[in-house]
């Protein structure tokens, strides 16, 4: 019964680890792209706000996925 | 998007005017903001938008040309001064309709629309009463696009082409009639189009041509514009 438990464990798990990997590559390949590295890019709303407050400047949003191309 | 335009030059000088946010949604829910594209409306990739510094969603746009970035800022700014001089004066009739006009040009809300129609019912400024026509025409127009394209939906395959050339006709009758776009805005576009084309049907060279002309003034901001436009000239050559 408990070889059958981690046989499971591994069965499913394991895949879903590698996919877990997979996606932290693609977001790390994503951050190196040059239309990033050559912008000064705010990564969380309420310190992009913050700043705006601060500046009084409006936000522009740019919503891009790292997942897939 | 992140291979041509935010790797131009116009980009990177125009865009220190704001403070720029990235969201990455990476299916990894350790990483920065993930679900922030549904919170502020977005439904595909890339999404770009305009907010305040509270967070609010004031325009969303592509970022395309630089054109198109200075009329996203521009209209966002524009919401901003209606928003804020509302908040200032909340018993004066003008303040009030023109932001809820702003407000109802983002997004339907049916309390806000029976509150301008009461508001414009009160004494409102010549400026105010005719910024009010304008946006009652938008509204006119933008129905008209609605309408089109259920009618096009309900079509079968074959009907289709038919089926546009009969809205053609109307959207001309109508921009003859004197429904014509407001303000120089890319919502009316299709408008445009359709009207130029049914001038076109009619044999109207001159009033196709002003339609055409107007459509023109998108070039700039638009690059397929010069393509479309080209197209309808020679539709226009055609019909001769």
């Amino acid at each position: 019964m408990k070889l059958m438990s981690v046989a499971l464990l591994c069965f499913f798990a394991v895949p879903l680890l590698a996919q877990a990997d997979g996606f932290e590559e693609k977001y790390q390949e994503k951050l190196k792209k040059d239309f990033i590295t050559k912008a000064s890019w705010v990564m969380k709303l309420d310190e992009a706000q913050a700043k705006a407050r601060e500046q009084k400047k409006l936000i522009v949003g740019y919503f891009t996925r790292s997942y897939a191309p | 998007m992140e291979g041509g335009p935010l790797l131009e030059n116009w980009w990177t000088e125009d865009s220190k005017n704001f403070v720029l946010y990235l969201n990455i949604t990476s299916k990894v829910e350790t990483h920065p903001d993930q679900g922030m594209l549904q919170t502020k409306g977005g439904n595909g990739f890339p999404y770009v938008v305009m907010m305040d510094s509270a967070g609010e969603v004031l325009t969303s746009f592509r970022p395309s040309t630089q054109a198109a970035l200075k009329d996203a800022a521009t209209k966002a700014g524009n919401f901003v001064a209606l928003r804020d001089a509302a908040a200032a004066k909340p018993n004066d009739a003008d303040a009030n309709a023109n932001f809820i006009m702003a407000k109802l040009g983002m997004k339907e809300d049916a309390e806000l629309r029976t509150k301008l129609s009461e508001v414009v019912k009160g004494k409102i400024s010549p400026a105010t009463r005719k910024a009010y026509e304008a946006f009652v025409s938008g509204e006119k127009i933008k129905a008209f696009g609605t309408d089109m394209s259920k009618a096009m939906r309900a079509a079968d395959k074959e009907q289709r082409d038919a089926v546009a050339a009969e809205w053609a006709v109307k959207a001309y009758e109508s921009w003859k009639g004197g429904l014509k776009p407001p303000a120089q805005e890319t919502a009316y576009i299709n408008y445009a189009m359709n009207a130029a084309k049914g001038a076109s049907k009619a044999g109207d060279k001159a009033g196709a041509e002003k339609i055409i002309v107007w459509i023109e003034g998108f070039a700039a901001q638009i690059p397929q514009i010069t393509k479309m436009v080209e197209d309808l000239r020679k539709e226009l050559e055609k019909e001769k």
